[in-house]
């Protein structure tokens, strides 16, 4: 005799009344089992009517069509990458890890180069040579690297009275082509903002 | 690609139209195409819900298919081989897409109006009959996008589709018995699912 379970198991979805004989007199004898069997038979039943959803007729032509041209472009022969199938936390970690492994192997490569030992030891051997010592008094820049501002220091005891009589000129001579007399240049402005041409 | 001019392929069979497919004709790969692909195309209907990511995954189906055909030694039948290229394509597809709801109910052609079945039990007659059938097309798509892949996939393949058993045991590489059981838990939860949404 086969138990409830294995009935609602082998034949849930079927109609009861298509049941076969000995079957259905058991499932006739239990309520529980049949109200079971009749409501999978019922989902069932319902999921059937899905089977009746028609596509478009120039669907089958289409596709068809595309597929042809796809495979004419050469579109099989593309092998698809392995990190398409991974979710996208996945390919993060494995081009991190990836990045790093070559980082590490460039390292390597390069501290194992006999090349870097031979290097090292001719920069300890080069003669260290002082820098010249530069005027590095006079106008400055803030900001040497793009919109600047030059700076005069107003105060006599300053580093503006530190500049060679030729550079000083030579600024004198740019105020006032800036329209800036001696008079208003020491009252009104401090700073002038110079444009610098990138190379 | 081989000369086709020759050839009757309607007088061929299946075991044929492969073996050609396989030399690179593309002819006989068309033939098998047009063969299964409504079939394949309902069961990525269902599996999705979707009329445009069925139409792009049937094409991707048969691509992969057709790269894949010199591998395919027949130890199944070549239904049993693309399908299970399509149920696998489905179900990836579908695992990528958890996150976005895409239904387009609305584009659906309303073939299924043509079910006595149906016709009766949405009243044939009165003016909102239509709104009745897509009410309840809606609700089949909803409840079905509910059950995991692989519960979805058992429904489509034997509720739908009226694959056995023993067929869609060996496209999900699982037993029979595995495909009632999921079979018969994906409909208690489709029924939960329909009675919950008739209830609210």
């Amino acid at each position: 005799m086969k138990n409830a379970k294995h009935i609602l198991l082998m034949y849930a979805g079927t109609p009861v009344d298509r049941l076969p004989e000995e079957i259905r007199s058991r499932v006739e004898e239990n309520p529980e089992l049949k109200a079971r069997l009749e409501s999978q038979a019922r989902v069932a039943g319902l999921m059937k009517l899905k089977n009746h959803e028609i596509p478009d007729e120039a669907l089958e032509g289409r596709v068809r069509y595309r597929v042809g041209i796809r495979i004419r472009n050469g579109e099989h022969l593309r092998t698809a990458s392995t990190l398409d199938a991974l979710p996208d936390w996945a390919r993060m970690v494995a081009v991190v890890v990836v990045m790093f492994g070559l980082s590490l192997l460039t390292h390597r490569e390069m501290l194992e180069d006999p090349q870097v030992e031979n290097d090292l030891q001719a920069a300890a051997q080069v003669e260290i040579v002082e820098p010249i010592p530069t005027d590095t008094g006079g106008p400055y820049l803030f900001q040497p690297d793009s919109f600047s501002t030059l700076v005069l220091n107003p105060d006599p005891a300053g580093e503006v009275w530190n500049l060679t009589p030729e550079r000083r000129l030579k600024i004198e001579e740019s105020l006032l082509e800036l329209g800036l007399t001696e008079t208003n240049r020491t009252q009104q402005v401090n700073t002038l903002p110079v444009m610098f041409q990138f190379p | 690609m081989s000369d086709t001019s020759e050839l009757h392929y309607e007088t061929m069979d299946e075991g044929e139209w492969v073996l050609r497919a396989q030399q690179g004709d593309m002819v006989a790969y068309d033939q098998l195409a047009a063969a299964y692909q409504g079939r394949i195309y309902g069961l990525l209907y269902n599996m999705t819900s979707n009329k445009e990511d069925a139409e792009d995954l049937l094409q991707e189906v048969f691509l992969k298919a057709y790269r894949a055909l010199p591998k395919f030694k027949g130890n199944s039948s070549f239904y049993t081989w693309i399908y299970r290229i399509a149920v696998n394509r489905a179900i990836n597809f579908v695992k990528k897409r958890k996150r976005r709801q895409a239904l387009s109910l609305d584009d659906l052609d309303m073939g299924i109006e043509r079910d006595p079945a149906l016709v009766q039990m949405s009243s044939s007659d009165g003016p909102d009959r239509d709104i009745r059938l897509k009410e309840l097309q809606e609700k089949l798509n909803k409840a079905l996008q509910t059950l995991s892949e692989k519960h979805r996939t058992v429904v489509v393949l034997h509720d739908i589709q009226g694959l056995p058993h023993h067929e869609i045991g060996r496209i999900m590489g699982c037993s029979p018995g595995t495909v009632r059981s999921r079979l018969f838990y994906a409909r208690q939860q489709l029924q939960a699912q329909l009675v919950d949404d008739r209830t609210s």
